[in-house]
C-alpha cells in the first residue's frame, strides 16, 4: 500500500457562481462607504454547501464516485489535491498525490508538446532526469510523436487530453485523482486509459475515480461512493451502490431531461426534440431507424465553444454512442443568438430499451467544461417489428446492446 | 516520499515568515520551472524576440533625452544625460515589469492552480525573477553605453548586487500583494500600469535626487524606497560615489517590512484563490 487518504467531518462551502463572477473594487468600496455590511461568510443564499460532514477513509484501493452533477464529487477531488481548502474538518493525504486528471489539464497553449511534458513533469515534482527517462513512454502513450514540436494551441481537443492524461499517468503518484477524463477522446484511447488505470491499481495505488460512465467504473473500482448534495448517500461494493443509484436515476427520469440549462458564460440549452430521419418529431424509435437530436440553444455573442458532444447511454448508463462536434474542424462558423443544433445518427441498431441523451460543451480556449455532461432527454427504442408490448426486454447482461439485421442459413454438407 | 503526510485544515496555521520561506524554498525547482517557462513563452511568435527586453528602457531613454535634456535642460549631475537616464531606467524597468508581471501571475495560471498544490507565491516570484532576465540583458547594453560615452565604471559598481537584493525583496512584496488583490479585484489590472507610470515620475529617474529639498528626503525615501535605490544605482554605477547610507538604510528597512506585511496578507488570502478565480 503506498497512498492513503482520510477525510474527517469535511465541509466545503462555495459562493454561488453566476451572479457575481468576481468582485470589483467599486462595489465593495460603495458598500463600505454606505456602511452596508458586506455579506458575511456563510449567510443567506449567497453560499452553497458542496460537501457536508463527509468522513471517508481509503488506502490502496480504487473508489468510484457517482452522483448527479453538483453533488460534490469534483469538490472532494479538489480538496484531496490540495488546490482548495476545507471550510470545516480536515483532509489527510499520505503519499505523493498526482495532479488532478481533468479535461484540459494545465497545459500551456504556447508551449510545444515536448516543452509541456517537461514543464508539467517539473511542476509535479519530477527531476529533469526522471522526465527524460519517462519521456518516450509518455509520448508513445499519447501517440503524439509527429506533433511534439508543434505548439499545443494547434492541437485538437482530443490531442490535448491525450497529452494531459499521459503525463499525469506516468508520474508515479501514490494517489491518483481522476475526474471524468474519459468523457472525451476516442474509444481506442479511452480503452488505453482504462487499461493504464487498471495496471496502476494492480500496483497498489489509491485511486479516486469520478465518472458518469458506470460500466467502466464498476469494472475498475471494487468500492463505490454515492454522493448526493454533498453527503454520503451510500458507500459499499460498487455493484450494489451502482444498482441503487441506477434505480433512483430511473425513477427520476420522466422522458424529459434537464429542460433549460444555463452555463456561467450565459450559454443556454433550451430543450431537446427528437425526430427520425425524415424530420418527423418522434416520441420513440424503432430499432434501426435514424435519429436526429435537436437542441435549442441561445449563445451570447462572445461565447465560442471548442466542442459540443452528445452521448447516448443505455439504462445501465453505459455509453452506447458518442458524437463529438469539434468546432475547429467544423465547416460552418458557430452562430450566436438563438438557434438549434441538429445531430443525426444515421441508423441506430439499438436494442429495445430506454436510452438517455447527454450533452456537454467545452469552451475555448482552455477546453474547460462550460456545460458538464448533462442529461438532456430520454427516448425509448422499441422493437422494429412494431410489437410494442415487448418493447422493454428484461435488463441484465444477457440483453444485447445492439441489434442488427441478421441472417441465418443452413448449408447442407454434401459430399461429392 | 511515501511517508509524507499532508494535512489540510479549515483553519490556516498562524503566519510565520521563516516557516513560509522555508516551505517556499522547498519548491525552488518548481520556481525555476515557471521562470523558464515564462521566458520561453515570452518572446514566442515575436519578430524581434529577445530585443524586446531592451527596447522599452532604450526607448524611454531616447524620449527623455529629447524632452528633459534638450528642451527642459534638466540637470544631470555632470553625466551625459542618456547615461544618467538609462542608469535609472534600467533598474526601474526591472521593478515595474516585475510588479506588472507578478500582478497577472495568478490569474494567468488558473489551469495549474486548479490542478496541483504548491505554495502560490511561487508564481509571483517566478514573474519577478523572469523580469530579472531582461534586466541582465539590459545591463550589457548599459556597459556598452558607458564605453560609448566614456564613463568608466569604478569599484563602487560592485555594490550593485546588494542594491538589487533590496529591490528584489521590495518588488517581491509588491508583486505578491498585487497578484493577490488581482484575484479578487480585476481593477488591479487596469489601475496598476497607471500607478507605475505615476510612480516613475515620483522617483528620481528623469531628474536628479538633488531637486528634492534635503529636509524632505528622509520622508521621501520612506514613502518611496525606489527613490533611495535609484539614486544609489546612479551613484555606484556612473558617478563613482558611495551610496548614501541613509537612503539605502531607509529603503532596505521599508523594503523588508513591506515584504513581510505583503507576504502575510498573501498567505492569508492564498487559501481562497482557487475558489475565487
Amino acid at each position: 500500500m503506498s497512498g492513503a487518504i482520510r477525510c474527517t467531518n469535511l465541509w466545503k462551502r462555495y459562493r454561488v457562481r453566476g451572479s457575481r463572477r468576481y468582485r470589483t473594487l467599486r462595489e465593495d468600496l460603495g458598500a463600505w462607504l454606505r456602511r452596508a455590511p458586506t455579506p458575511r461568510r456563510g449567510e443567506g443564499k449567497e453560499f452553497i454547501w458542496a460537501l457536508q460532514d463527509l468522513t471517508l477513509d481509503l488506502a490502496g484501493d480504487a473508489l468510484g464516485i457517482v452522483g448527479p452533477n453538483g453533488s460534490g464529487k469534483s469538490t472532494l477531488l479538489k480538496l484531496l489535491a490540495g488546490v482548495t481548502y476545507p471550510t470545516r474538518g480536515t483532509v489527510e493525504v499520505r503519499g505523493r498525490i498526482g495532479p488532478l486528471i481533468e479535461v484540459g489539464a494545465g497545459i500551456h497553449p504556447e508551449l510545444t508538446g515536448r516543452e509541456n511534458i517537461f514543464f508539467q513533469g517539473a511542476v509535479i515534482g519530477l527531476s529533469r532526469r526522471e522526465i527524460v527517462r519517462k519521456f518516450d513512454s509518455i509520448v508513445a502513450f499519447a501517440e503524439l510523436d509527429q506533433f511534439l514540436d508543434v505548439p499545443v494551441k494547434r492541437y485538437s481537443s482530443g490531442m490535448k487530453i491525450r497529452l494531459g492524461f499521459s503525463i499525469s499517468a506516468h508520474v508515479d503518484p501514490d494517489i491518483l485523482l481522476v475526474d471524468e477524463v474519459l468523457a472525451v477522446g476516442d474509444a481506442a484511447f479511452q480503452r488505453k486509459c482504462l487499461d493504464r488505470i487498471k495496471s496502476m491499481l494492480d500496483a497498489g495505488l489509491t485511486i479516486l475515480y469520478v465518472s458518469h460512465e458506470l460500466s467502466s467504473l464498476e469494472r475498475l473500482c471494487p468500492q463505490a461512493l454515492w454522493l448526493e448534495q454533498g453527503t454520503i448517500r451510500q458507500l459499499g461494493p460498487s455493484t450494489e451502490v451502482i444498482r441503487a443509484y441506477l434505480q433512483e436515476v430511473d425513477a427520476r427520469l420522466t422522458s424529459r431531461g434537464a429542460g433549460r440549462v444555463r452555463t456561467p458564460a450565459g450559454f443556454e440549452l433550451q430543450g431537446l426534440t427528437l425526430s427520425d430521419g425524415d424530420g418527423r418529431p418522434r416520441a420513440f424509435l424503432h430499432t434501426g431507424e435514424a435519429l436526429t437530436v435537436s437542441l435549442g440553444y441561445e449563445s451570447p455573442e462572445e461565447f465560442r465553444p471548442a466542442q459540443v458532444a452528445l452521448k447516448v447511454l443505455d439504462d445501465r448508463l453505459a455509453t452506447v454512442l458518442l458524437a463529438v462536434w469539434e468546432q475547429k474542424e467544423s465547416p460552418a462558423p458557430w452562430r450566436s443568438g438563438r438557434g438549434t443544433i441538429h445531430c443525426t445518427f444515421e441508423s441506430l441498431p439499438l436494442s429495445p430499451r430506454l436510452y438517455q441523451v447527454w450533452a456537454q460543451v467545452l469552451r475555448e480556449p482552455d477546453l474547460r467544461e462550460e456545460l458538464p455532461w448533462t442529461l438532456v432527454g430520454t427516448f425509448p427504442v422499441i422493437d422494429g417489428r412494431g410489437r410494442s408490448q415487448r418493447a422493454f426486454l428484461p435488463r441484465g447482461r444477457e440483453a444485447p446492446m445492439v441489434v442488427v439485421p441478421t441472417r441465418w442459413e443452413m448449408e447442407p454438407w454434401t459430399s461429392r | 516520499m511515501a511517508e509524507t503526510v499532508i494535512v489540510y485544515r479549515a483553519q490556516g496555521e498562524a503566519f510565520s515568515l521563516l516557516e513560509s520561506l522555508r516551505r517556499f524554498l522547498h519548491y525552488r525547482e518548481t520556481l525555476v520551472t515557471f521562470v523558464l517557462r515564462d521566458l520561453k513563452v515570452r518572446y514566442k511568435q515575436t519578430l524581434l524576440g529577445v530585443l524586446w527586453a531592451v527596447i522599452p528602457p532604450l526607448m524611454l531613454m531616447v524620449v527623455f533625452n529629447v524632452i528633459f535634456s534638450r528642451f527642459a535642460r534638466m540637470p544631470s549631475e555632470g553625466i551625459p544625460y542618456p547615461i544618467f537616464a538609462y542608469s535609472a531606467l534600467l533598474p526601474w524597468t526591472f521593478f515595474a515589469s516585475s510588479v506588472a508581471a507578478g500582478a497577472n501571475s495568478l490569474t494567468g495560471n488558473y489551469g495549474v492552480i486548479s490542478k496541483i498544490y504548491f505554495p502560490r507565491e511561487v508564481l509571483p516570484w517566478a514573474a519577478v525573477l523572469g523580469s530579472g532576465a531582461d534586466f541582465l540583458i539590459g545591463l550589457v547594453i548599459f556597459f556598452a553605453l558607458m564605453v560609448f560615452y566614456h564613463v568608466p565604471p569604478t569599484a563602487y559598481a560592485l555594490l550593485l548586487p546588494p542594491l538589487l537584493g533590496i529591490q528584489l525583496v521590495y518588488a517581491g512584496g509588491i508583486a505578491l500583494i498585487a497578484a493577490a488583490f488581482n484575484v479578487y479585484y480585476r481593477d488591479v489590472r487596469h489601475g496598476l500600469p497607471l500607478l507605475l507610470q505615476l510612480w516613475l515620475y515620483a522617483t528620481p529617474i528623469v531628474y536628479p535626487l538633488s531637486v528634492v529639498p534635503a529636509h524632505l528626503r528622509l520622508a521621501y525615501f520612506a514613502v518611496n524606497p525606489m527613490a533611495g535605490l535609484i539614486d544609489s544605482y546612479r551613484r555606484v554605477l556612473v558617478r563613482g560615489l558611495a551610496p548614501d547610507l541613509v537612503a539605502v538604510g531607509v529603503s532596505a528597512v521599508v523594503a523588508f517590512v513591506t515584504f513581510a506585511v505583503c507576504y502575510r496578507v498573501f498567505k492569508r488570502l492564498e487559501r481562497e484563490f482557487a475558489d475565487v478565480m
